[in-house]
């Protein structure tokens, strides 16, 4: 910047002094966080929260619908084994009332069939099942035999009619990590803390459907991980009555399944027969 | 018609009221149909709430954990049968015996657990 002094009528260049350059700097801070300039705004398209409830919502709106699910858990994460368990497992859901999980890990092979009025556990590998009464939505089963039996179908929340009122209370914190790939689909990363896991999830950018989970559940020695892959995704599944009708075949064997209440009787027994 | 209620600024007849109640009772009866179901389970994976109690039957911690592993299912109850083991009926129902020992299939939790049982 150019002038002209008084004294000897010479252009001159004014210097900057450090209070003005000082607050000329903080003033351009201020009004570019006030515009928002250099740092990413939160929008729809990367707020964590409307991402998981536009997911529950492409979920929730689908009346027959199926997925695959490729999972992995850690070994201290499968029950009553010490060895880590990959499974494929398909999940076939039909609103308000029908569900079949199958689930193959390769030394063991599982189904889980809701007719709408009975829940059939079927052991493929040993030919055994269990059948009992239940009826209700998938939620309202879910949640019965949640509590009753102690176990829900694998990733139940999200075949749920709300995933995202299932999902939402466990979550503290949430952040959302950018786009990434996962195999071949772009998708929004979210990292999710809560409670009892941390979850990162995957939501493809273009369907809004899960694409990845990884869970790491910190209350547990070694922070034993579940991982998800979902694929094969079809929200307009062609699923008769038929295909939720579990017939057990002749030659598997019938028997009880243990509620959570027995079990505890049962600990409760041996406890005092140890003492 | 004879106004009940007075505002700063109108009034709410009798009908409008009517009208507004029932709006508040749909209202109610949506967002209860809509409660979200609390798993006790993440993923699939079971969680047990640890109540410490203390004095007085008082409540010292709670705690809630991630239940799995082998220490989950209780005495006398394996979650793979030992090897070279062979199935029975007995009375109608299916058995599995090995080493002398029988068990009794069952579906706990989802899973096939076996029972140590006397025949």
């Amino acid at each position: 910047m150019q002038t002209c002094s008084e004294a000897g009528q010479r252009p001159v260049h004014h210097r900057w002094s450090s209070p003005t350059l000082f607050s000329f700097v903080v003033g351009s801070l201020l009004l570019g966080l006030a515009c928002g300039c250099g740092s990413e705004r939160p929008t729809v398209a990367n707020d964590p929260d409307q991402l998981l409830k536009q997911m529950s919502e492409k979920l929730a709106q689908a009346k027959s619908l199926s997925f695959k699910v490729d999972r992995k858990l850690d070994a201290a994460l499968v029950e009553g084994r010490n060895i880590p368990e990959n499974a494929q497992i398909e999940i076939s859901v039909s609103r308000p009332s029908k569900f079949l999980a199958k689930s193959d890990s390769g030394d063991n092979a599982r189904q889980f069939v809701f007719d709408g009025q009975n829940l059939s556990v079927y052991d493929e590998t040993m030919k055994l099942y269990a059948t009992v009464p239940v009826s209700g939505t998938i939620d309202e089963v879910v949640a019965k035999i949640d509590e009753k039996y102690g176990f829900t179908p694998p990733l139940a929340e999200f075949i749920l009619s709300d995933p995202y009122g299932a999902l939402s209370p466990r979550i503290k914190s949430q952040v959302y990590k950018g786009k990434e790939t996962v195999g071949v689909v772009e998708c929004h990363h979210l990292s999710l803390g809560g409670d009892v896991a941390d979850s990162e999830l995957w939501i493809g950018v273009a369907d809004l459907l899960p694409r990845k989970l990884v869970a790491t559940f910190k209350g547990r020695e070694g922070a034993p991980q579940l991982q998800a892959g979902f694929s094969d995704w079809n929200l307009a599944a062609t699923l008769d009555d038929k295909f939720f009708t579990f017939v057990a075949p002749q030659d598997a064997a019938r028997v009880e399944m243990v509620t959570e209440a027995q079990m505890k009787e049962t600990e409760t027994k041996v406890a005092v027969r140890q003492k | 018609m004879k106004p009940i209620i007075s505002l700063c600024r109108g009034t709410i007849s009798a009908h409008q009221r009517r009208k507004a109640l029932v709006r508040a009772a749909i209202l109610i009866a949506v967002l209860l149909s809509n409660v979200t179901v609390a798993l006790a389970q993440v993923y699939g994976v079971a969680r047990k709430t640890t109540v410490v109690s203390g004095p007085n039957g008082t409540v010292a911690a709670s705690k809630t954990t991630v239940v799995s592993g082998a220490g989950a299912l209780p005495h006398g109850y394996i979650a793979v049968l030992p090897g070279g083991y062979r199935a029975v009926t007995v009375s109608g129902a299916r058995y599995y015996t090995v080493g002398g020992v029988y068990y009794r299939p069952q579906i706990y939790q989802g899973r096939t657990v076996y029972v140590a049982v006397r025949l």
